[in-house]
């Protein structure tokens, strides 16, 4: 509720839950320059929709192969994709492979690259495969003739949906706060995701408002002075987190189906 | 030898290797081809010669080891970490249980968005909700406090009680996340062990205890598993953001990412950030070595590799 | 088959890449200094150089300012005013508070080519001894005759390292006198003269006197005891984090800061204006003391003080303010307050010469300075004056696509800047006299290098980053707190990084005389 107390109540009454003194400044402000908004929301949509599907698919797929018992190099695979959690050559090499080697700088796609696979969500799928999915049903369906394609697609995905939509929901919540990649790999401000975009905001305010910054103070206007920090804060995480909340529906619809089918018979 | 019975097998299972593909070359790419930068934490780093900067040997690693801060992060990093692993396992896997017996799907629903919403919110936005409650000026002290009848608590300064509040808000923040992987896991469960089970005329509690359980006992025992590959890393944010930075709260609130940070960040020296990330890394590597190999011990299903 | 076939050729690219990472990346790294592209200009001046006779080249700078809409606008036409100039385009790449250091460290890692970049304070002690920027005497002495000219000598002094100018700072103003700024309404009412303010203990009667008369009015407001940094930077002057020495003292003997008898008379006296409820009572954990100054809910708070400060912060704050220096003088500047802004040369820059040739312009040329500034007359501004502008017709502050820089993060002389109407026509007279005023402090042109004892200063700052506000604040004990501290600065080395960096001193001062 802070981010629409104005300032001076805030100072009054100390952090309140409720807010005393309406204002609604901060909404404003950041509204102010609707169209950069709207573009950032509009990149965050397209990374988490694009970038949460090829997750969703490649963690699916290599999750697959080492569920199987049946499958020799299932431990190898698995430790070569576990590994990954553990060590990391740090942000330095990252960076350089991609700038310097593959130009991706101030590429939107840059956005969604880094995170397209998670060690973390394909042993979570794995794990739920060999629970979920008994060799029984594989079997069978291999004596019909189902090639393994045709089984994942048919059968496996279909059968795990649940697991699908936990992973599918993890990488949009991944992509959707991921402000990081965005300060690393992109450099003009036509392609800021919408954490970032917001966070730049937050900073600047609170460097305009900060007293080093006073040594130039004279091309700026009043008005933007006024903005109140810890509301802007908050007014940033409401519209930060609205969406996301929406769409969270959505995901639950598939992992709460398991108990409506528990629920029928009693 | 090894090598063509690995082609023999890629011949077999063609669409098997055809599925891992993807995800193994872009794992290659983007995790194994930066692993080189590892070498940075054995060398002098500079600009100009960058990866054949001179080696140091380990050089790079003393600063973790110095005086008595190395003991104080490493029994805080640990320690909250399995306080961390135990609760969240444990509220978790009750939390699902109890919301998948819920009858009423509205209220399933309901709870479970509530109980998910901070994971929303940056640790940032978090630590500023902390101190409108705990703050000399918040609610705790002006108005819980006074209604209680109790003296004001100086939250901010007194190291003790951040054992407490450091769990708890990282509860609150997170659980939500590990709700979601078991609900994700009971809904799997095929329903006929459930009717059998009622056919048997067997309790509720006695089908969470011998069918929703020991159902769920891998998908704990993996994430555990990976919780202790992360036992030597702390979330920055609930350490840095919630306890406002403050030096006398250092003794319970200091671990090794904190204390990391807060010695690279004047100089932001490469080669000593790569070394700690090394470090971290290795323990979390024999960590989980040793606990893959005692689960393989127990049950060898539940092996993670 | 098809699929593996390919997937086979992307193994194979990969291998190389990898193979590349490995061992090539020194080779490609280290482009040597380029005497080619520049040559014809070799010994003669910029000035004298007909732009004609220059091969065109596209410099890449990197700014500390914000994303302005209107970059690409005002690149394109400085990049047609360096063209007549000295027949080069400009590539401006700015990044803001929030991300700059993490990009400059990313940049420079990653071996891109880059010619100009500013740089500040640590970073610079950082970056020069691990090899990321070239010296620069002789391209200043062949290309910058007009930064000579135009500067005080003691800043090019405080971009050196080892006896060579690796950065040129900024000139502007030349130091600060930490103070505080008062609420005058609130000082005439109790009739307060600061003029006899010599120590800042002699700010306590008013405290007092505020807080026994005005409720609910915080006498001194600070941020993690900012008020004890403030007003101990004016005697003492850092060379690593939680080390010293004092300003006045020539031979420049370091301590640990917190040891020095100025450093623990402070502390102890914000112990006592603590206890005595002089100071907020959140003062250990307030980050941001900016709503309380808007809402009038404090009569004094510190600052780093220049002539003016008050009414520039009167107009943002929207009421009427003083300013009174916390010690009478003299004041020292010291390589902190000349290297917060400096413009260096990158290893890797494919024409050295010509970076140093817009450094050149940046301290002479009026409408290259101001175009980088703010913006391009007509369109962002417009003269008022000879050397006065407004915004242009229909622009406002918000509707600007060119505004919120820092102007002292530019590079060049900030003497050329055009002033805005509402300032006094006599703004650069006045900083020059305020610079003139001061003195200097022993060590400018020494840079501390922390490289044979890195492990010990990473422990040292740690300690010294989160330990010294409590002490800073007030809220514990000098006497009882800091032999804890001392115990872990000691276990944690400090005595080694004391001697180091003594003995870095000691030679520096010694090669001065």
């Amino acid at each position: 509720m802070v981010s629409i107390s104005t300032e001076l109540s805030l100072v009054e009454n100390g952090y309140s839950f409720f807010p005393s003194g309406i204002s609604f400044f901060s909404y404003r402000y950041l509204f102010a320059d609707a169209e950069k908004l709207i573009r950032a929301y509009g990149i965050t949509i397209a990374v988490c929709v694009v970038g949460g599907a090829l997750n969703v698919l490649m963690t699916t797929l290599y999750a697959y192969p080492i569920s199987r018992s049946s499958f020799k190099y299932r431990n190898f695979f698995s430790f070569y994709i576990f590994f990954t959690m553990l060590f990391s050559g740090g942000l330095v090499p990252t960076y350089i492979m991609y700038a310097s080697y593959f130009k991706l700088i101030n590429n939107p796609i840059m956005l969604a690259v880094p995170g397209l696979l998670s060690a973390f969500n394909v042993l979570i799928v794995r794990t739920f495969y060999r629970l979920n999915i008994s060799d029984s049903i594989l079997e069978s369906a291999k004596m019909d003739g189902a090639g393994e394609g045709m089984i994942f697609f048919r059968i496996v995905l279909p059968l795990s949906t649940p697991a699908v939509a936990t992973i599918g929901l993890f990488s949009v919540l991944m992509y959707w706060n991921d402000w990081y990649s965005c300060l690393l790999y992109i450099n003009e401000a036509k392609y800021y995701n919408l954490q970032y975009a917001m966070y730049q905001a937050l900073r600047t305010i609170e460097y305009l408002t900060s007293s080093s910054a006073s040594m130039n103070m004279a091309n700026l206007s009043g008005e933007l002075l006024k903005v109140p920090a810890e509301s802007l804060r908050m007014a940033m995480a409401i519209i930060g987190i609205g969406p996301i909340v929406f769409a969270y529906p959505f995901f639950q619809r598939y992992f709460i189906k398991g108990l409506t089918l528990g629920a029928v018979k009693e | 030898m090894r090598f063509s019975n690995f082609l023999k097998e890629c011949k077999k299972n063609k669409a098997m290797f055809l599925m891992l593909l993807p995800g193994f070359i872009f794992v290659f790419i983007n995790n194994y081809i930066p692993m080189f930068g590892i070498v940075l934490a054995f060398k002098d780093f500079n600009y100009m010669d960058r990866f054949a900067s001179p080696w140091v040997g380990f050089q790079n690693f003393r600063f973790l080891f110095m005086s008595e801060a190395a003991w104080r992060i490493t029994r805080n990093t640990i320690g909250y970490n399995l306080l961390f692993i135990v609760l969240n396992l444990v509220i978790a896997v009750a939390v699902a249980v109890a919301l998948n017996e819920l009858r009423n799907r509205f209220f399933a629903k309901l709870y479970q968005s509530v109980i998910f919403l901070p994971y929303f919110l940056s640790w940032v936005i978090i630590a500023y909700l902390v101190y409108a409650i705990l703050s000399p000026n918040g609610l705790f002290n002006m108005s819980i406090a006074p209604l209680l009848g109790v003296d004001s608590i100086s939250w901010y300064t007194n190291p003790q009680y951040w054992p407490f509040i450091l769990p708890l808000v990282n509860v609150w923040k997170g659980i939500g996340y590990g709700i979601v992987i078991y609900l994700a896991g009971i809904s799997g469960i095929d329903q006929s062990y459930y009717e059998v089970a009622v056919l048997d005329g067997a309790s509720k509690w006695q089908q969470v205890k011998s069918i929703t359980i020991p159902l769920l006992a891998p998908m704990m025992v993996v994430t555990t598993i990976l919780a202790l590959g992360n036992i030597f890393r702390s979330d920055f944010g609930l350490f840095y953001q919630i306890p406002m930075q403050q030096g006398l709260l250092q003794s319970t609130t200091d671990v090794l990412d904190t204390y990391i940070f807060n010695s690279l960040k004047f100089t932001g020296d490469i080669a000593m950030s790569s070394a700690a990330g090394f470090y971290q890394s290795i323990v979390g590597f024999i960590v989980v070595l040793s606990a893959n190999l005692l689960i393989g011990k127990i049950s060898p299903d539940n092996r993670v590799f | 088959m098809k699929k593996m076939m390919k997937s086979t050729k992307w193994i194979a690219l990969i291998l190389v890449i990898a193979m590349q990472t490995l061992s090539g990346c020194a080779a490609s790294s280290s482009p040597a200094p380029s005497e080619s592209s520049g040559g014809a200009a070799a010994e003669t001046s910029a000035a004298e150089t007909p732009a004609s006779a220059l091969t065109p080249y596209e410099l890449n700078c990197y700014f500390l300012a914000p994303q302005v809409k209107d970059m690409q606008m005002v690149q394109d036409k400085l990049s047609e005013l360096l063209t007549d100039r000295i027949n080069a385009t400009v590539k401006l790449n700015y990044f803001w508070f929030d991300s700059y250091t993490e990009k400059q460290r990313m940049v420079i890692a990653s071996g891109e080519s880059v010619d100009i970049m500013f740089v500040q304070g640590f970073d610079f002690n950082t970056y020069v001894p691990q090899k990321a920027f070239l010296p620069l005497d002789d391209l200043l002495a062949n290309y910058g005759k007009n930064v000579t000219d135009n500067i005080n000598p003691l800043y090019l002094l405080a971009g050196t390292y080892n006896d060579e100018i690796y950065a040129i700072p900024t000139s502007k103003d030349m130091f600060g006198v930490g103070g505080v700024v008062i609420n005058k309404e609130l000082a005439d009412k109790y009739s307060f003269d600061f003029s006899n303010v010599k120590e800042p203990a002699d700010f306590e009667p008013m405290l007092q006197t505020i807080k026994e008369n005005e409720p609910g009015i915080v006498p001194l407001l600070s941020t993690k005891g900012d008020h004890t940094t403030y007003f101990t930077n004016n005697l003492l002057a850092m060379v690593s984090w939680g080390i010293s020495y004092r300003k006045t003292d020539a031979s420049a003997k370091l301590e640990i800061s917190a040891e020095f008898p100025e450093s623990i008379e402070m502390m102890k006296l914000a112990e006592d204006w603590y206890k005595k409820g002089y100071v907020n009572n959140d003062v250990a954990t307030l980050q941001d003391g900016m709503p309380q100054k808007k809402a009038q809910k404090a009569f004094m708070w510190a600052e780093q003080l220049k002539p003016g400060k008050a009414e520039e912060l009167s107009a943002q704050l929207g009421y009427e303010l003083i300013q009174a220096y916390a010690h009478t003088g003299p004041y020292y500047t010291s390589s902190m307050d000349l290297t917060n802004s400096m413009l260096a040369i990158n290893r890797t820059s494919g024409d050295p010469e010509r970076a140093m040739m817009l450094i050149d312009l940046l301290f002479h040329d009026k409408e290259v300075k101001n175009l980088l500034d703010w913006g391009i007359e007509g369109v962002h501004y417009k003269k008022v004056g000879e050397n006065q502008i407004d915004y242009a017709d229909g622009v406002t502050a918000e509707t600007s696509g060119y505004t919120g820089l820092g102007q002292w993060a530019m590079g060049g002389s900030q003497f050329l800047d055009y002033l805005w109407v509402n300032e006094s026509l006599d703004k650069w007279e006045k900083m020059q006299a305020f610079n003139d005023s001061c003195l200097p402090t022993p060590l400018i042109g020494f840079a501390y290098s922390q490289d044979n004892v890195k492990s010990e200063a990473a422990a040292v700052s740690s300690i010294v980053s989160t330990q010294m506000e409590a002490m800073a604040s007030g809220i514990v004990s000098y006497d009882e707190y800091w032999p804890t501290v001392k115990k872990q600065l000691e276990d944690a080395g400090v005595a080694k990084v004391l001697e180091d960096a003594q003995q870095q001193v000691d030679a520096f001062v010694a090669s001065r005389k």
